[in-house]
């Protein structure tokens, strides 16, 4: 018996063999392609493989003259005042929540955007009104913070000045904070949708133009072709960018939450994420291993958020998961 | 045979690359055949902006510098954000940077603990470098040193920029109303603004500052350190009271502590409220104060443009404010009411200090250098002439000289703004710009002088954060939180808050925080005592 077993076990092992291996085969094939990408790989190798062994500084009392390999191994302590805070429950809520809220309406208003890009007519119309789109896009978080204040604040706002006269208000926005989620979206869709609508109109363009011809010969409606061609073609894209953006579902904008919120204490209670917490923290102390150990946990529950999801994504929808 | 062409181009290409780093390297190499010393490059690390002018000042410095010390220094400039990572980084990596710069509100203290930096005893006080020794008096080191060591170069113009309440001085005289000299008059000032000009906001504050040192303590601060004078870096400030020798630590406490953690004091200092009377003010004025006040960034904005009729801030943007204000509404005219009141009295013995310099310069130990920077440094100090071209510019270009230790500005000032307080600030040598008004001018030269000072007991007290750190990461995010809306008087319960957030923190860590800060304050009560 066990030789029997050890001979079928033997037999594929001889048939490669006579076969050369399909790598083998793709590499003779396709080699100068792959030699082409081989510094792009690198690169990435380099700039995004080889620092994750600074991972280790989480785990150590880090010293920047005694380097990674020679601080102190401190095991799990790091993590200890992220863990053990109550706030951090909270923090990570909001955190979730904000991303969740930008992620969505964020997604809505770009493929909306999209949509309505690929049925606009006349050239240089289009054009401009694009760019008008995206610009914001470039504005920094500060600039756009100013504009946030002169538009929302009590005394001199001038939100407030133009509900005046209609007999509203004042409405005190910075100091209320369950407003703050809705003007966050906003000023997100604002800053970003634009921006995020040209993956999703690079798409809407790839679309072959004769499904389009077939439909209107069979009498679709512009409405029509929009429900039953151009947002089904669009689902994979809309959902491989939904994935990589769960990805980063655990690290709160710091850039825009910290510019528009500052350190108003009012709001803190919709508006704080792990980010603007951990800053506070750790300010005064300025301590990298414990700022590491905060990156490592957010890194970790985003990769294992992106499994999951992707895991969800090639049950209910094979074409648009990832791996 | 096409792979391998590629392969060919592809090592060529790598060929080249290396090839001239080498060739720039040796490059470097072969300019030192001259007279004078070998030539040196320092690498400096500041934030802020570089001074659109700062080569041509470099060029001048090299030129007049080519045979004495032949530096040329390669300074970064950093954004402020990055600036405190991208030391640690570059020292992580091991690279030589020859100056840094680090202070107590950054993260010096922490740093010197880490190891960071070189011990510079060695250079101060002795006659090879004779502009340190001029410029840097041995109280000045004694006072700035950490754990019995020099670390750091202190720089400092003034110890203290004293705080005032700026208020329109056009607003104060179609009131009717005399010089603000107290706070009944300047509550006075505030409630007619409310009256008759209630568009403005009576009195703007910033966020994070709030009242700041408004209806503090004016008691001269003998044995103990407590608001305003708290011991920085501990998370929390605690009230320190020593024994009446000055010899042991009665207690520390802390906001919203229980009435029997002052019960050791000695009168008046048992009941907290001695401590506290400010907070409760605070809740009284917050009512002249504008409704978004946690979220302002620059209350001296408001102020400029008209829209606030009073702002607190410091003397040293006095002059700046009342250009500002006078450009945007040319009736209007700037005053200033000083608040604390022996210093508006400009009285001696008024301010307590523990004559410690806010900002530094620090060698890391990866330097290489450090003989040869600090060589730079007496340079910079020998002579007024040195100091002068690093503070203000090129002579008669970005500034000329004015009488009595001041200068004047010229159009090509704005040119060369160099962050002084970086390299040069010098209660000795900096000099003050001529065109300060007279009323401001007058309260500058009584902040220079030491005779204002009156030193503060444990002066060279250090609290080092490193053995309760993972407290203070805990207990940092609420306190600031809390201490945010008491500063401006938003909490008029501010007592309960401050109990119930208390013991918040004594689950999070505030009691070893306390623990660690008394034995650390009784060690040096020990080795200050002989």
């Amino acid at each position: 018996m066990k030789n029997s077993v050890a001979i079928e076990a033997q037999a594929p092992e001889m048939r490669k063999q006579n076969r050369p291996s399909p790598f083998m085969n793709e590499m003779r094939k396709h080699g100068l392609l792959y030699l082409l990408t081989l510094p792009g790989m690198l690169l990435i190798f380099v700039f995004s493989y080889l620092p994750m062994g600074g991972i280790v500084i989480a785990f150590q009392n880090f010293n920047a003259i005694k380097g990674i390999t020679g601080s102190e191994f401190v095991g799990l302590k790091n993590f200890e005042f992220f863990v053990q805070s109550r706030e951090v429950l909270h923090v990570i809520f909001n955190t979730l929540f904000l991303n969740a809220l930008f992620i969505l309406f964020g997604t809505l208003a770009s493929v909306g955007i999209a949509v309505m890009f690929s049925e606009l007519g006349g050239k240089w119309f289009k054009r401009i009104v694009q760019s008008l789109v995206t610009l914001p896009n470039f504005l920094s978080w500060t600039v756009i913070a100013m504009f946030v204040t002169a538009l929302l604040s009590s005394d001199t706002g001038m939100l407030n000045k133009w509900l005046e006269p209609l007999g509203i208000g004042p409405i005190a926005f910075f100091n209320e904070p369950a407003i703050w989620p809705l003007v966050l979206v906003l000023i997100k869709i604002w800053q970003g949708a634009g921006f995020g609508a040209i993956v999703y109109l690079a798409t809407i363009t790839g679309i072959n133009p004769e499904i389009y011809e077939s439909a209107s010969i069979d009498g679709a409606s512009r409405f029509e072709k929009i429900r039953f061609i151009t947002l089904p073609l669009l689902k994979p894209t809309v959902i491989l960018m939904m994935l990589l953006a769960m990805g980063g579902i655990f690290y709160g904008d710091f850039g825009m939450i910290y510019a528009l919120i500052g350190r108003n204490v009012m709001l803190y209670s919709t508006t704080d994420v792990i980010d603007t917490y951990v800053y506070r923290a750790l300010m005064d102390l300025g301590d990298m291993g414990m700022a590491a150990a905060v990156g490592v946990f957010q890194s970790v529950i985003g990769f294992i958020l992106v499994v999951t999801v992707n895991q969800l994504a090639r049950k209910f929808s094979p074409d648009s998961a990832l791996f | 045979m096409d792979a391998k062409r590629l392969l060919m181009i592809l090592s060529l290409f790598m060929l080249i690359l290396t090839g001239c780093g080498l060739i720039s390297q040796s490059g470097a190499q072969h300019q030192d055949v001259e007279d004078g010393p070998l030539p040196v490059s320092l690498k400096f690390m500041f934030f802020g902006d570089k001074p659109a002018d700062m080569d041509k000042v470099l060029k001048e410095f090299e030129k007049r510098t080519k045979q004495t010390l032949n530096t040329k220094l390669l300074i970064d400039w950093d954004a402020p954000e990055e600036f405190k990572q991208k030391v640690k980084l570059n020292l992580a990596a091991g690279e030589e940077i020859d100056a840094v710069f680090d202070a107590s509100w950054m993260n010096l203290e922490q740093n010197v603990a880490q190891g960071y930096y070189q011990s510079l005893d060695r250079y101060f006080n002795n006659d090879e470098y004779p502009g340190l020794k001029k410029a840097f008096s041995p109280d000045y080191l004694e006072a700035n040193k950490i754990d019995g060591h020099l670390y750091a170069v202190p720089f400092t113009q003034f110890f203290h920029d004293i705080e005032v309440v700026y208020i329109r001085k056009d607003l104060r005289e179609r009131f009717g109303m005399d010089k603000i000299e107290s706070y009944e008059q300047l509550e006075h000032y505030l409630q007619m603004v409310q009256k008759e000009e209630p568009t403005l906001i009576p009195l703007a504050l910033k966020g994070d500052r709030g009242f700041f040192r408004m209806f503090a303590s004016e008691e001269r601060a003998v044995n103990y350190r407590s608001d305003p004078y708290f011991v920085s870096g501990t998370g929390i400030g605690f009230q320190i009271v020593l024994s009446q020798d000055g010899k042991k630590v009665l207690g520390a406490t802390t906001l919203g502590d229980p009435d029997s953690a002052y019960a050791a004091y000695p009168v008046p200092l048992n009941d907290p409220d001695y401590f506290y009377t400010a907070l409760d003010r605070f809740v009284d004025w917050n009512t002249y104060v504008q409704t978004d006040v946690l979220n302002e960034r620059n209350p001296m904005l408001l102020f400029e443009a008209g829209k606030a009729a009073a702002y607190e801030g410091t003397i040293k943007f006095w002059s700046e404010v009342r250009q500002k204000l006078q450009t945007a509404n040319p009736d209007a005219d700037l005053e200033g009411f000083v608040y604390n009141s022996c210093m508006r009295q400009m009285e001696k013995d008024c301010i307590g200090t523990d004559y410690r310099a806010w900002n530094n310069l620090a060698i890391p130990v990866t330097s290489k250098h450090a003989d040869d920077t600090m060589q730079f440094l007496d340079w910079l100090y020998q002579s007024q002439d040195n100091h002068d071209l690093f503070e203000l510019g090129i002579k008669g270009e970005h500034w000329t000289d004015a009488e009595g230790q001041m200068y004047k500005s010229t159009a090509a000032s704005a040119s060369y703004l160099f962050p002084a307080y970086e390299l040069t600030w010098n209660p000795l040598m900096s000099r003050i710009n001529i065109d300060t008004d007279a009323e401001a001018l007058k309260l500058l030269r009584y902040s220079a002088d030491p005779k204002s000072y009156y030193p503060l007991p444990m002066s060279g007290f250090v609290f080092n954060p490193a053995a309760v750190r993972t407290e203070m990461a805990k207990v940092q995010p609420v306190v600031s939180q809390m201490l945010q809306v008491f500063n401006s008087g938003l909490d008029a319960n501010w007592r309960a808050t401050a109990a119930k957030t208390n013991e918040k923190l004594r689950k999070l860590g505030l009691e070893a925080i306390r623990v660690e800060l008394i034995k650390q304050v009784e060690a040096y009560l020990n080795r200050s005592g002989n």
